[in-house]
C-alpha cells in the first residue's frame, strides 16, 4: 500500500471505530428513555449498526453529531407514575410532572456556560420538559451551576463514553423501579415508616441517574435470591 | 455597567449574642435564623458569581483591546465583578474564557495559545543559564493564556483574592488593583531592573504558588504594603500550610515579609 492509501485506511478505521461508539451511546439513550416510560417503538430501541450508518454517517463515514438529536414523549403509564397525589386542598387534578424529552448529542468537544446557556435556551424555547444533553468530555463546573437555575425544566448530562455498555443490562445491577406517588404513600402506610426511615440513594447514582431520579422518588429494587427467590427492597432518592 | 453589586453579606446579619440572660427557645430561633439567612447569603453570593462569570465572558467590550491598556469602562466592570470570587471561582472563570478559545486574562480579546501537541508537557528553553536554560512547563498551563505577559497580568488579581467565601466575609475588601495600575512594576519592567524578566523565566501555573509569593513580595518591596494586605496575607497562609501537609518537594518558601530586604534575586534563585 503507498503511504497515502495507508492514511486513507486510518482515516476509514478511525471513522468506523466512532461511529461504532456512537451507536452503542445512541441505542443506551433509547433503552434508557424506554425503560423510563417514554413511547418508543422497537424498531428504534433496536436500530442496527448499518441503519445507524445510514441515517448518521457524513460522507467520509464518521457520525454526524449535528443530526443525532430525536425527542419522545411519555407513555400514558408514565403520565400516571409522575402525577402528584391530589392533595385535600387543589381544586383541579394534579398535572403530570413529566413531558416531552428532548435528546441531543453535542458537537462541541468542550461544554462550558455558554455551550450549556444555549441548550437551556432550545429546551426553553421549545417547552420540553426534559433535555439530555449528551457530550463528548466533561462539562465545567460553572456550566453545571445552569442546571438548577433553569429548574422546573430538567436538564440531564451524560457523557458519550459513560453509554458505551448499559450498566442496568449488567447481571450485577439488580432491577430497580420507580414507584408513583400513590404506590410510595401505599408503601410508607403499610410498614409505617417516614420516607426519612429508608435507606437512601443519592440521584448521581448510575442507576439512579439512568432512570432520571428525582429527590424525594422512592425506588423497589428487585433481586434474585438463590435462598430466598426474589426480593425487594425500597430506597429513598437524596 | 453595574455598580457595586456585592452586598455586604455578614455586616448586615448580627451573629447569635452571647447565651446571656436569654431562654433556650430564643437562643434556638436565633440560632437557625441565623444560618437560614446565612444559606440565603450563599446562595445571593454564588448566583452572582455565576452571573458575573458569564459576563465577563464577553469582556473586554472591544475585540480590539489592548490587555496593557484597558479601558477604564471594562477596568471598572473587572474590579467590581471579581470582588466576590474567590480564587478557585477566578480558576473557574479562566477555564470558561479558555473553552471558548479566549485567553483567561479577563481583559485580553486574544485567543489562548493552542499548543500544537499531544504531549502533556512541552520543554522551552529558558533565558537564564544553568537551571535557567530548561524549562518544562505543563502544556495545559500554557494554554491558559495569549502570552506571558497575560499570565502574569491574571495571577497578578488572583493573588488579591480572598479564600474566604465572600458570604462570611467581614472585613471590608479592598480594591482589586491591575498590574497596569501599579506604574513601579511597568517601570521595572522597562527599565534595567530584571525582575519581570526573572519572573517570566518562572513557570506560570506550574510554580504558581511560588509566583504569586513573588508578586507579593514586588508589590511590598515597591511601596505597595498597604495594598490589600488581608487578601496577600490568606495566600502567604495557604502556601505554608500546603507544603507542610505534603511530602513532596515543594520550592523553598516565599520570603516574610521581614526578610525582603535583601531584594527579591535570592528569592528566586531560592
Ligand atoms: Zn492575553
Amino acid at each position: 500500500m503507498d503511504p497515502l492509501d495507508q492514511e486513507r485506511a486510518k482515516i476509514a478505521a478511525d471513522a468506523e471505530r466512532e461511529l461504532t461508539r456512537l451507536w452503542r451511546a445512541w441505542r443506551t439513550i433509547h433503552e434508557m428513555c424506554q425503560d423510563r416510560g417514554y413511547e418508543l417503538a422497537e424498531e428504534e430501541v433496536r436500530i442496527s449498526l448499518d441503519d445507524f450508518r445510514d441515517r448518521f454517517a457524513d460522507a467520509s463515514g464518521a457520525p454526524d453529531r449535528k443530526k443525532m438529536t430525536t425527542s419522545f414523549r411519555p407513555t400514558d403509564v408514565m403520565l400516571k407514575k409522575y402525577t402528584p397525589l391530589r392533595h385535600p386542598r387543589d381544586t383541579e387534578d394534579p398535572k403530570p410532572a413529566i413531558g416531552t424529552i428532548w435528546i441531543e448529542f453535542s458537537t462541541e468537544t468542550s461544554i462550558g456556560i455558554k455551550q450549556m446557556r444555549i441548550f437551556a435556551q432550545h429546551i426553553h424555547q421549545h417547552n420540553f420538559a426534559t433535555g439530555i444533553l449528551v457530550t463528548q468530555a466533561s462539562i465545567t463546573p460553572a456550566a453545571l451551576k445552569i442546571i438548577p437555575v433553569v429548574l422546573p425544566q430538567i436538564i440531564e448530562t451524560f457523557q458519550e463514553q459513560d453509554l458505551l455498555v448499559n450498566i442496568t443490562h449488567h447481571e450485577l445491577v439488580p432491577k430497580h423501579v420507580l414507584l408513583s406517588a400513590e404506590e410510595k404513600k401505599r408503601l410508607l402506610e403499610r410498614y409505617r415508616l417516614k420516607e426519612s426511615q429508608l435507606p437512601r440513594i443519592q440521584t448521581g447514582d448510575p442507576v439512579a441517574k439512568y432512570l432520571g431520579l428525582r429527590r424525594g422518588q422512592v425506588v423497589k429494587i428487585i433481586r434474585k435470591s438463590e435462598t430466598a427467590g426474589r426480593y425487594a427492597s425500597y430506597r429513598w432518592a437524596i | 455597567m453595574p455598580q457595586s453589586i456585592l452586598k455586604k453579606p455578614s455586616s448586615s446579619i448580627a451573629a447569635p449574642s452571647p447565651p446571656a440572660a436569654r431562654s433556650r427557645e430564643d437562643r434556638n430561633r436565633e440560632t437557625a435564623l441565623y444560618h437560614a439567612q446565612l444559606i440565603q447569603q450563599r446562595k445571593d453570593v454564588e448566583a452572582l458569581i455565576l452571573f458575573s462569570t458569564e459576563t465577563l465572558l464577553d469582556s473586554p467590550s472591544s475585540p480590539t483591546a489592548d490587555p496593557a491598556h484597558p479601558s477604564s469602562a471594562d477596568s471598572t466592570l473587572v474590579k467590581n465583578s471579581l470582588r466576590p470570587f474567590q480564587p478557585s471561582d477566578y480558576d473557574s472563570l479562566i477555564e470558561e474564557r479558555n473553552v471558548n478559545k479566549q485567553c483567561g486574562y479577563v481583559l485580553c480579546p486574544k485567543p489562548n495559545r493552542l499548543q500544537d501537541t499531544k504531549a502533556k508537557y512541552r520543554i522551552l528553553n529558558g533565558q537564564g543559564k544553568g537551571n535557567d536554560a530548561l524549562r518544562f512547563v505543563e502544556k495545559q498551563t500554557l494554554e491558559r493564556w495569549c502570552s506571558n505577559g497575560c499570565g502574569e497580568r491574571a495571577l497578578y488579581i488572583k493573588v488579591q483574592l480572598s479564600e474566604e467565601p465572600a458570604w462570611t466575609r467581614t472585613a471590608t475588601e479592598g480594591d482589586i488593583v491591575l498590574l497596569e495600575d501599579k506604574p513601579e512594576i511597568q517601570r521595572a519592567k522597562d527599565g534595567k531592573v530584571n525582575l519581570i524578566e526573572r519572573l517570566k523565566n518562572l513557570d506560570i501555573g506550574q510554580d504558581e504558588k511560588q509566583l504569586a509569593a513573588q508578586m507579593k513580595a514586588l508589590s511590598i518591596e515597591r511601596g505597595d504594603g498597604n495594598a490589600p494586605s488581608r487578601s496577600f496575607g490568606l495566600v502567604e497562609t495557604d502556601i505554608r500550610e500546603k507544603a507542610n501537609t505534603s511530602g513532596e518537594a515543594f520550592p523553598p518558601e516565599p520570603p516574610s515579609m521581614d526578610e525582603r530586604t535583601d531584594g527579591l534575586h535570592g528569592t528566586i534563585e531560592g
